[in-house]
């Protein structure tokens, strides 16, 4: 062996303890490397397997192709795996319940299509030869046709054509066309064409065909291409073998190659852009530069680390080094000593990092498994598990082996310069100067003389001095780094919960009161709940002059207005919490309940507070807070019902009896367009009895009556399993569930939000939570 | 045959008023196979001129040849594959590497130059040495004339034009210092190797063939005793 490696391991030998402390240095930070690498992969791979979950495993569908076509390219050598997909058409359903779905649509797919578009049997089998058909299960849901496995449907089968004579080819949303004061103009058009006789064989969990909103309930069928008659359209849906960004130069040409001019490329763009093959996709680029942000950062803690260890290892070497010079070493000879250290340490701490830091995702995946459950909002059971490319290993040496590079490599040029004389001399102690080296006498009288013999020595000795700070200064700004991520995440949290003082809430629609009352009960009697508000909202606007906003309001309202100056519409929100909670806010805010009871003279607390982002400086949007109305106790804030020029004869005027801060529960902070009055749910009853029959159906009906329950609890997810088990019974129109701790949940998770609104959004419990959130702040103006 | 000429070589350390001038114009010439003896008092220049001739330090001015090779002129890595070649030098503290036994030890010049120690030259050397049976031992597990006789196998393995002694003997009881003086002696005859030896002892510079006295950084004697 050579010499000067024999001399290197011999010395790593001698001083075990640095060896092993160094090493397990590099072994750590290896880990955290490949565990930011392949956390990023897993997700990633996460997001990927959701979208194939949701929308099926293809890049692009060539919509329109004639048959032949469709079957060529399906042979392609480009394509990895390709479905042939027919449209059949709608069928009416007399007297559907659901209101937007008012037809069954019927597809097919080839026998490869069940399975590359994600289609979940939940009983049954799937088709194997026409005319077999899967429904989808919201058919048993939502619908009263009452279809089940093994029955056979004879159905009319016809397109919708709309009005203008456009035909729907796609499972779209369909609705009337109203003219401006709200009147029928026309209707899509059913065309029937033909009846199918079909057996139903299996149910499926909704296909990605079917959104909640989309005309048709699925159902799907087999394709049998052969029997197409040569002249048939279809359209195809393939996933590529090889996946790059040349994909949509690649599709076009197989659009050119095989389609006519009839035939359109669409692409999966959810799922190509987390192949990451979408240029500049800001959603992927975020994955990525917030890996590398993660990764830089472990690399300048590291080094900081490991450059220490590997200096301390040559200058304890130093003088070994001075006397191989003086034997001849070379300088290389010397340099290389240092970086054949850096091999070693490597080729073991490299190896045990990726295994630690492979482990340690792991077990941290099946940690966090059920927090992923808890805020996917997927109703495909797509798990979030362990995916270990290569290219995260490569990432993961590439900047280990940097990191042990950048380490090394001033320690390393330090003992090529270690000359014969350094070690015959053996002169590393503080050179003195002949300068002499002023201390203030402060120092001594305030510390002592240790601190001035300590003093002198940092002056004499800059150099070890300046390594200190800096190696300070690197510890702090990584401390300041981490804590500002720490903080960014935390502030992301707050702004999901900012202004809530509540974790769940329920809203209602459609319930009459006596249901209403009655579900109140038994919620609020559920063991989960710590705390229950029942709140009924009216929601109108005011017609304010200028001088009755507050001069904050004035400054920061400003920005956002451009009516005319006496002409300020503040919106209006009359809130009656139950008489209950009323009395308990009240005590609390110091006011007296009894004040606000007579209903000859209706009262109530203003809450005089808003918040919003005003605009400072350039484009930085700054929040701001504070007083809202220039009015107080006694002053009158009349207002109309719904929104402007709606009803404006919907007047109430009502007599602030206080201000305050203060918010009862389920009362957000507002904006500063908005004005919050509470009221006893007694006496908001009374407000409302003022208005006619038909003025209370217009309000309700445009949701600017809302009804909702806010509680608090410890066990959300527990709480909301039980109010769900509650409400079985009613139709799922008539409540929304939100728990605003999920969303807070999910949103400490940036990269898994941005991805969770694309795999959930047309989905169930993510829209109605937004539904929700929507209906606090309704529409301002008209 | 010359060997060795130093020629008008100064060595000052520090600058301005703290300078301190180590070696004066300092110029002598040695021949092939001479043995020369280099005495003075502490601080006298006498290390400095070794280790500027063995091409460890760097002369402020003058030049040193070795064998017509102006080293200075040399870069980095031509020098220390000088030094390696060309130059023993044996210390009053041995300077043996720690972690490296006595056989890696003595053949550490030939290691670092890539080359493989002749089995024979080597066990020759280690029996001349009385090492046969420490070749494996640590320089730690030695006894001080052990250790320089280490050092001496070391300045030896090479076959090196010159052979450079800082005081080897300074920290060696007398029956040692005498076998360490009989090697070097040896050496000197029986494989004509150029001995240069620096001490302060008058009785082991009277074994040289010359005898060279530097006082402040000059040569103020300079005499060959033996022909």
């Amino acid at each position: 062996m050579n010499v000067m490696r024999a001399f290197t391991l011999r010395n790593l030998k001698r001083n075990k303890k640095r060896t092993i402390v160094t090493i397990i240095g590099v072994t750590i930070s290896v880990a955290m490397i490949t565990a930011t690498a392949v956390l990023m992969a897993s997700f990633v791979s996460f997001f990927q397997r959701s979208v194939i979950a949701d929308t099926g495993n293809w890049h692009a569908k060539l919509m329109d192709m004639p048959v032949q076509g469709a079957q060529a390219v399906a042979q392609d050598t480009a394509v990895d795996s390709a479905t042939i997909s027919r449209t059949i058409g709608f069928s009416a359903i007399p007297d559907s319940e659901e209101y937007s779905k008012q037809y069954l649509f019927l597809r097919e797919y080839d026998a490869q299509g069940f399975d590359q578009m994600s289609i979940r049997l939940t009983e049954g089998r799937l088709p194997e030869k026409p005319g077999e058909v899967l429904i989808s299960e919201r058919i048993l849901e939502g619908s009263s046709l009452g279809y089940g496995v093994g029955d056979t449907l004879t159905l009319t089968v016809g397109d919708i054509v709309l009005p203008g004579g456009i035909p729907v080819t796609e499972n779209a949303y369909i609705t009337d066309t109203y003219d401006e004061d709200g009147n029928l103009i026309a209707s899509p058009e059913f065309v029937p064409k033909g009846t199918v006789t079909l057996t139903v064989v299996g149910i499926m969990s909704s296909p990605n065909f079917e959104g909640s909103w989309s005309a048709g309930y699925g159902v799907l069928g087999l394709l049998d291409t052969s029997s197409l008659s040569p002249d048939s359209r279809v359209n195809v849906y393939i996933a590529m073998k090889n996946l790059s960004r040349r994909v949509y130069a690649d599709v076009d040409a197989l659009v050119a190659k095989y389609g006519d001019s009839r035939t359109e490329a669409e692409f999966n763009d959810d799922l190509l852009r987390y192949s990451g093959v979408v240029e500049w996709d800001n959603v992927y680029r975020f994955i990525q530069g917030f890996m590398l942000v993660i990764i830089f950062i472990i690399v300048i803690a590291s080094v900081s680390l490991i450059y220490n260890a590997f200096a301390m290892s040559v200058s304890e070497r130093s003088r070994q080094l001075g006397l191989l010079a003086s034997v001849g070493a070379t300088r290389r000879q010397k340099r290389a000593s240092v970086y054949f250290e850096g091999l070693f340490v490597g080729a073991i701490g490299i190896p045990l990092g990726i295994g630690a830091g492979i482990g340690g995702i792991a077990a941290t995946l099946a940690a966090i498994q059920p927090l992923v459950e808890s805020f996917t909002n997927l109703d495909v059971d797509v798990k979030m598990s362990l995916v270990v490319p290569l290219w995260a290993i490569g990432v993961a040496i590439f900047f280990s082996v940097l990191t042990i590079c950048i380490s090394v490599y001033r320690p390393a040029r330090r003992a090529s310069r270690i000359s014969p004389m350094d070690a015959i001399r053996q002169t590393h102690e503080t050179r003195l100067t002949r300068r002499a080296v002023e201390t203030s006498r402060l120092t001594r009288k305030l510390f002592g003389f240790e601190a001035e013999i300590a003093l002198k020595n940092l002056k004499r000795s800059r150099k070890k001095y300046r390594a200190t700070v800096v190696s300070l200064v690197i510890s702090l700004v990584l401390f300041l780094t981490v804590s500002c991520y720490a903080n960014m995440t935390g502030e992301m949290t707050d702004a999901v919960m900012d202004g809530y003082n509540f974790d769940i809430a329920m809203r209602y629609s459609r319930l009459s009161d006596a249901q209403i009352e009655q579900l109140n009960k038994k919620i609020s009697a559920l063991e989960p709940v710590k705390s229950f508000s029942y709140n009924t909202a009216l929601h109108g606007y005011a017609q304010l002059k200028q001088d009755a906003l507050s001069s904050f309001a004035r400054d920061y309202a400003a920005h956002y207005d451009d009516m005319p100056e006496d002409e300020r519409i503040l919106h209006i929100e009359l809130v009656g919490i139950d008489d209950e909670s009323f009395a308990a806010y009240a005590a609390a805010a110091g006011f007296n309940a009894a004040d606000y009871a007579d209903a000859q003279l209706p009262k109530a607390i203003l809450i005089n507070y808003g918040t919003d982002y005003a605009q400072v400086e350039g484009n930085n949007l700054k929040k701001v807070a504070g007083e809202l109305l220039n009015l107080k106790a006694g002053d009158y804030l009349p207002f109309a019902a719904g929104s402007r020029g709606d009803m404006d004869d919907a007047v109430i005027s009502i007599m602030i009896g206080a201000a305050t801060q203060q918010r009862p529960m389920g009362v957000m902070s507002g904006s500063l367009s908005t004005a919050t009055l509470v009221v006893p749910q007694s006496m908001w009853q009374a407000v409302l009895s003022r208005f006619t029959g038909e003025q209370l159906r217009e309000l309700d009906h445009n949701s600017y009556i809302v009804r909702s329950a806010y509680m608090t609890a410890d066990e959300d997810q527990k709480l909301v399993a039980q109010i769900n088990e509650l409400v079985q019974s009613l139709p799922s129109s008539s409540y929304d569930i939100y728990n605003l701790r999920d969303v807070a949940r999910s949103q400490n998770n940036v990269p898994y939000s941005s991805a969770c609104s694309y795999t959930a959004s047309s989905r169930s419990s993510a829209s109605s939570a937004s539904r929700t959130l929507s209906t606090q702040s309704p529409r301002t103006s008209a | 045959m010359e060997i060795l000429r130093v020629e008008n070589v100064s060595k000052i350390y520090g600058s301005g008023e703290a300078a301190v001038k180590a070696l004066d114009n300092v110029s002598l010439s040695v021949r092939k196979g001479e043995f020369v003896a280099i005495v003075g008092a502490s601080g006298s220049g006498k290390s400095t001129l070794l280790h500027i001739i063995g091409g460890v330090d760097t002369p402020t001015s003058g030049k040193v040849f070795v064998d017509d090779t102006d080293i200075y002129s040399l870069d980095e890595t031509r020098l220390a594959i000088f030094r390696r070649r060309q130059v023993g030098l044996i210390y009053q503290f041995y300077n043996l590497i720690p972690v490296l036994d006595v056989e890696e030890n003595i053949t550490l010049p030939l290691l670092l130059d890539g080359r493989k120690p002749g089995k024979a030259q080597l066990n020759e050397l280690l029996e001349l040495l009385g090492l046969t049976n420490r070749r494996r031992h640590l320089p730690n597990q030695l006894s001080g004339g052990q250790q320089q006789r280490v050092s001496i196998g070391r300045a030896l393995i090479a076959n090196p034009a010159l052979m450079l002694a800082d005081e080897p003997t300074g920290n060696l009881d007398s029956k040692n210092s005498a076998e360490i003086m009989a090697l070097l002696r040896m050496s000197n005859q029986k494989y004509g190797q150029t001995l240069i030896l620096i001490t302060h002892d008058m009785d082991t510079a009277l074994q040289a063939d010359r005898i060279i006295g530097i006082e402040d950084g000059r040569i103020v004697r300079d005499e060959v005793i033996r022909k």
